[in-house]
């Protein structure tokens, strides 16, 4: 051995110090990306007086499923849903006494994933195989997806299906240009990434829009002048998010 | 010592028995895509269209010779796994640079703008099926060949 104890100490001290460098090259580098605050923050309102008149309307989920594919299974307990409509008192159960107005505890209403700001989907899931975006969009990578089904437990709303069947054993799937799932994966709503990036809205505020009933707006939450921000802000209404004590912060709203 | 008869008969069975595969092709009359066969057809058939991106990412010595994409060969498995991140787990849908027009977005080739997707962007001009044909040819020649089964196709779908 031809090291000395002072060269040990001298390559031990440039060593911790070298390190400690590096650490607050990272530590750094890390609080300037939080920083940065002009992300976009997509949300929804559901417009309920509007959405409720058309109790028989199935415009939203129709346009959803037919673009993405999503099946229709005969076996309900095979079904699979990223938008669909559910009475009021499912969507918001007790809100209505027994005093209030029962009629329209029974009209449906437009359902769909939350897209929570703090989802527990996201926390449970194993692979990060559902995660969130820098927008808060809560999206599924199928890709990574393995099937536990933990997201489908730790979803408070429902949102999310699970492909127990091959749905379509035929490969012959309505939109062709989008692709569909394979047995054994999770799929939910997605806020349609693919349109987000086009500048153009999901097609479920699409469908809603052309059939003039206008119940569904979609935009950026985070940007004060958006027509979201504006509906969510409202003196004249009620707005409502499904659980919130459960502290997922969803990021659906409701007009009532 | 008397049992060369069951010994010989043994050999004899263990060698047909391992050797059956050959065989059964001969005797089939099984034609194996060979690869490399269908990989510098469908080059050729490519380079008879001017002015598809892909052959930008071609060395200009496989061009000249009118050999296949060597890079595109070995790494396409690694280019859409990455591809499938950055689209998916990222939202970066810019195409890549040989595929982009003018404008940065993707050209527009057979009526459809490319996108930075397999079946939205590559198989645009690497049709799996070829019109009349029921065998897949260009991404299974290889795949078959080296008894690989990519699972891409239990989900996405091609027109």
């Amino acid at each position: 051995m031809d090291t000395t104890r002072r060269d040990f100490l001298k390559a031990a001290g440039f060593t911790v110090v070298s390190a400690g460098s590096v650490v607050s090259a990272f530590a750094g580098a890390s609080s300037s990306e939080v920083s940065g605050g002009d992300v976009a923050r997509w949300a929804m309102v559901v417009d309920l007086k509007r959405c409720q008149r058309e109790a028989g309307c199935d415009k939203c989920w129709r346009a959803c499923h037919t673009a993405h594919n999503v099946p229709d299974l005969d076996d309900p307990r095979h079904e699979i849903k990223w938008i669909w409509k559910a009475p009021f008192e499912h969507i918001f159960p007790g809100q209505v006494g027994e005093y209030g107005d029962l009629r329209r505890k029974e009209l449906p209403a437009v359902v769909m994933c939350n897209h929570c700001d703090n989802p527990p989907c996201v926390k449970v899931c194993p692979t990060r195989a559902t995660f969130r975006r820098d927008d808060g969009v809560v999206v599924m990578d199928p890709h990574r997806c393995i099937g536990c089904r933990y997201c489908i437990v730790g979803c408070p709303y429902g949102s999310r299906s699970f492909n127990f069947v091959d749905p379509w054993p035929d490969r012959k799937p309505p939109n062709m240009d989008y692709p569909t799932r394979m047995r054994g994966v999770v799929e939910k709503c997605t806020f349609c990434p693919e349109r987000i990036v086009k500048g153009e809205v999901p097609y479920c505020v699409e469908a809603c829009d052309k059939a003039g009933i206008g119940a569904l707006t979609f935009g950026d939450i985070s940007d004060p002048g958006s027509s979201v921000r504006k509906l969510v802000q409202s003196a004249d209404r009620v707005v409502l998010r499904r659980k919130p004590e459960l502290g997922t912060r969803p990021q659906v709203y409701y007009l009532v | 010592m008397n049992d060369k008869i069951k010994i010989v008969i043994g050999l004899v069975s263990f060698l047909v028995l391992t050797s059956s595969p050959f065989w059964l092709n001969i005797a089939t009359g099984t034609d194996w895509a060979r690869p490399n066969e269908v990989v510098e057809q469908e080059v050729a058939r490519l380079r008879a269209d001017p002015g598809l991106p892909c052959a930008l990412k071609q060395s200009d010595k496989e061009r000249a010779q009118g050999r296949p994409n060597r890079e595109m060969i070995d790494k396409h498995m690694a280019l859409l796994l990455e591809w499938r991140d950055q689209v998916v787990r990222d939202g970066d849908r810019e195409v890549p640079e040989w595929w982009q027009d003018a404008k940065g977005q993707g050209r527009v080739v057979r009526g459809r703008r490319l996108e930075k997707s397999l079946s939205g962007g590559c198989l645009v001009c690497h049709t799996k099926k070829k019109p009349g044909e029921t065998e897949y040819k260009f991404c299974d020649a290889c795949h078959t060949y080296v008894q690989i089964d990519p699972y891409c196709w239990d989900c996405h779908v091609v027109p």
